[in-house]
């Protein structure tokens, strides 16, 4: 029996029409299916999500609420007139300073056009009113329909998490990487017959399936029985098959 | 520069100094839901049964941050449910080390009380609990746009209005679920974040922690993730 775990970047092509590897997350998806495979989604991956748009909503925010309040100190006072010297001074920074970042500054901007909050009436609750919109929007950022198999640490997995992410967690390019294999590894790692399933981590990040099956290796070493392999799937290689990384 | 954190640091003392009773109320509540029993205690007429426990109130402000302090050092630095059952075990301990008298009183709070009366008066609790957060977030409001902050100082005041506005979330969904039920469900995050409030408005700890809360928790709000959302966020970031 086979389990498979998606990483984020397969999450992300599975939502965007127009990520470069969206047919491939698609078509690998609807063969697990077809194979009834059970696919998991470790919370990891939702909360890497979170924690990427909260960081870009917060840094644009903290832009929009400066150059607003520099229109209200330059005696700006209609809604139209703030509004346009705040996406005047707000895109140019965005484009100065964050330009990876300028489709968030554009959505903020979009907001605050369609619910008028630089008018008269609303500007009181400006700032209340865009957090009150980034908590929602967190919040809803989770899993929303039964079709995969959604993965959370308990308790005695948390303790082994620990231990397994100060082990190995260095090895990886950045934390969210470490965090997403440290979860799925203490999960599998914490079940007790695990001979008979065959646990994959698709994802369609080379170096994460490498530094991924790198350490597993070492964990293994260390008498940790982690029967996980990372594969990466190449769109390039072959278009029907999942190519294994080397290690 | 320096006149920024001039700014900050006389905008934090002066918040926690206005609320630093209603943040200590706010813990002891989702610490343990009988600690909300005074408006029953006073309408069965048993002031004097639970002189210490009612006297918790009027404790000098001084030794609520004593204790405050002190509970702050359970904080979890991972930010997971598992880990905040932790910390409310650990700073349950705490409490009974630095209230000895008022654990005794909670202890025989049932034999005088039902379990309907300490919910009555638990949800005039965290009624009055939601009231004090919408107040300390018009406070914030008020800071943001009314002093000349850098940007960087901004940002640490926005997080902590979002995590104000999380927690009145966490405060509505407590009162609908029943009091006893809400505190059971959502104390050990509401715990938390006021913990995690009240450090940042010390200045004792990074707001990288109340970030971490904040991503764990928020998903609490809401039922069932929403695709629309899940796509717009993946376009946002991407």
């Amino acid at each position: 029996m086979e389990i498979v775990f998606l990483d984020t970047n397969l999450l992300y092509a599975l939502l965007l029409e127009n990520d470069a590897h969206h047919e491939l997350a698609q078509k690998t998806i609807a063969k697990l299916l077809e194979n009834q495979t059970p696919i998991i989604l470790p919370e990891a991956v939702y909360r890497d999500l979170r924690r990427s748009f909260h960081r870009k909503y917060l840094n644009a925010e903290t832009y929009l609420i400066y150059f607003y309040r520099k229109a209200l100190r330059l005696g700006l006072k209609k809604e139209k007139d703030i509004y346009s010297y705040v996406e005047k001074n707000f895109i140019d920074f965005a484009m100065q300073h964050d330009k990876k970042s300028l489709n968030m500054y554009q959505y903020l901007l979009n907001y605050i056009k369609e619910n008028k909050l630089f008018s008269k009436e609303k500007r009181a609750l400006l700032v209340q009113t865009l957090d009150n919109h980034v908590v929602e929007l967190i919040s809803k950022l989770k899993p929303v329909e039964e079709q995969t198999i959604h993965l959370t640490l308990g308790d005695k997995e948390l303790d082994l998490y620990k231990d397994i992410y100060d082990k190995i967690s260095s090895i990886f390019k950045n934390e969210t990487d470490a965090e997403i294999f440290c979860q799925i590894a203490a999960s599998i790692a914490n079940e007790e017959e695990t001979e008979e399933i065959q646990y994959k981590l698709y994802t369609v990040d080379k170096e994460f399936a490498k530094i991924g099956n790198k350490a597993v290796e070492i964990l293994n070493k260390e008498g940790y029985s982690i029967n996980l392999e990372i594969v990466y799937l190449s769109e390039s290689q072959n278009k029907q098959s999942f190519t294994r990384s080397k290690v | 520069m320096e006149a920024t954190r001039t700014i900050t640091s006389s905008w934090d003392y002066m918040l926690v100094d206005r609320f630093v009773n209603e943040l200590f109320d706010g813990v002891l509540g989702s610490l343990d839901p009988r600690f909300s029993s005074d408006y029953v205690i006073r309408k069965k007429h048993l002031s004097k049964v639970f002189r210490d426990l009612l006297q918790l109130k009027t404790l000098s402000p001084d030794r609520k941050e004593t204790i405050l302090n002190k509970l702050i050092e359970a904080l979890p630095k991972y930010p997971h449910k598992v880990a905040y059952f932790e910390a409310r075990k650990k700073m349950m301990e705490i409490l009974k080390e630095e209230l000895p008298d008022i654990i005794r009183d909670l202890d025989r709070l049932y034999k005088y009380v039902d379990l309907q009366e300490v919910e009555q008066s638990l949800r005039i609790d965290l009624i009055k609990q939601k009231g004090y957060i919408i107040s300390l977030r018009e406070a914030i409001n008020e800071l943001i746009l009314a002093e000349n902050l850098s940007p960087e100082t901004m940002r640490r005041y926005l997080l902590l209005d979002q995590a104000l506005s999380l927690l009145v979330s966490l405060y509505e969904k407590a009162i609908i679920s029943g009091g006893l039920l809400g505190v059971e469900k959502y104390g050990h995050y509401i715990l938390i974040l006021l913990l995690r409030i009240y450090t940042i408005l010390k200045n004792q700890e990074d707001i990288s922690y109340l970030e971490e809360d904040i991503i764990e928790i928020a998903p609490l709000i809401s039922k069932i993730g929403d695709n629309e959302t899940l796509q717009l966020a993946a376009n946002l970031v991407r």
